[in-house]
């Protein structure tokens, strides 16, 4: 069933995959059953090249870092 | 801001988006990244630059306010459990293994089938359900099998089994939260017979799952 969740992990995959350079396909899988955050809390335990682990880790403390200047 | 968190800063927003260092340090020095991400157009830069900056406040919404990973579902006790796996293995004419990988506040993270067998048994492989809740980095896990035949009392291969799937998920730190067994439409609690040596509580309170970055 294609609904406004599929459409969603379809958008946070292409986001994702277009920052990290992560491989799409995988990326999808992953987001799909775990969610994008899942993804960037788990990313160390899943099989992405050392470079994906490192920009998305990257991503994340930005996320955060923004977030808490969002807040201020 | 500091200057080494400006710094920080600057080398995560190049690392991200690939902008140049000296173009985020001037707009830094006007603006709060927050600012920026909620309106690009402070950026002033190209259009590339620009749609780079939007697509980071897009995931960010997203991230904070869709992401299923926020809204997963806690299993706060036995009849969590039992509700999701008799949903999952009542009805099955051959025997499952199905393992819940759960957070630390024992959300699920996710659900897997680990093993189909024939009338009368399915392999349960610690090292296989111990290498996939070390790949979605589980705290802690919930295993149920499933009888044909109907009957959920435990035998007593199921009971010596837990224990030693117990010893084997404590030596990595990973948390046997129950096994069950579903039989028809029921199912028994090896956790709830006293077969599981438990150092914490089953239930964790409502209380403690509440949602938000950690």
């Amino acid at each position: 069933m294609y609904n406004s969740e599929t459409k969603e992990v379809e958008r946070n995959t292409d986001i994702l995959a277009a920052f990290t350079g992560g491989d799409p396909e995988q990326m999808q899988m992953d987001i799909d059953g775990l969610g994008a955050q899942g993804l960037i809390t788990s990313i160390e335990s899943l099989a992405y090249p050392k470079e994906v682990v490192q920009k998305i880790k990257d991503l994340d403390e930005l996320l955060k870092i923004t977030e808490d200047s969002e807040k201020k | 801001m500091l200057g080494e968190e400006k710094n920080r800063l600057e080398y995560l927003f190049q690392s991200v988006t690939g902008i140049n260092k000296e173009k985020c340090n001037r707009v830094f020095e006007k603006y709060t990244v927050g600012e920026v991400v909620e309106n690009p157009l402070l950026f002033e830069g190209t259009a590339l630059q620009t749609r780079k900056i939007e697509l980071l406040g897009e995931l960010q919404t997203s991230i904070k306010t869709k992401d299923p990973f926020w809204s997963r579902k806690q299993i706060c006790g036995p009849k969590d459990a039992s509700d999701y796996f008799e949903s999952k293995m009542t009805g099955l004419d051959h025997e499952e293994v199905h393992m819940l990988l759960l957070d630390t506040r024992h959300r699920v993270i996710k659900a897997e089938v680990m093993a189909k067998g024939g009338l009368a048994s399915a392999g349960m492989y610690p090292r296989e359900l111990a290498r996939t809740a070390l790949k979605y980095n589980a705290s802690a896990v919930i295993i149920a099998h499933n009888h044909p035949s109907g009957d959920s009392k435990p035998s007593q291969d199921d009971i010596a089994s837990t224990k030693a799937l117990q010893k084997s998920f404590d030596m990595i730190g990973i948390e046997l939260v129950d096994h069950l067994v579903v039989g028809g439409n029921n199912s028994t609690s090896l956790k709830e017979l006293g077969v599981l040596e438990r150092k914490e509580e089953y239930l964790v309170s409502a209380k403690t799952a509440s949602r938000g970055r950690h």
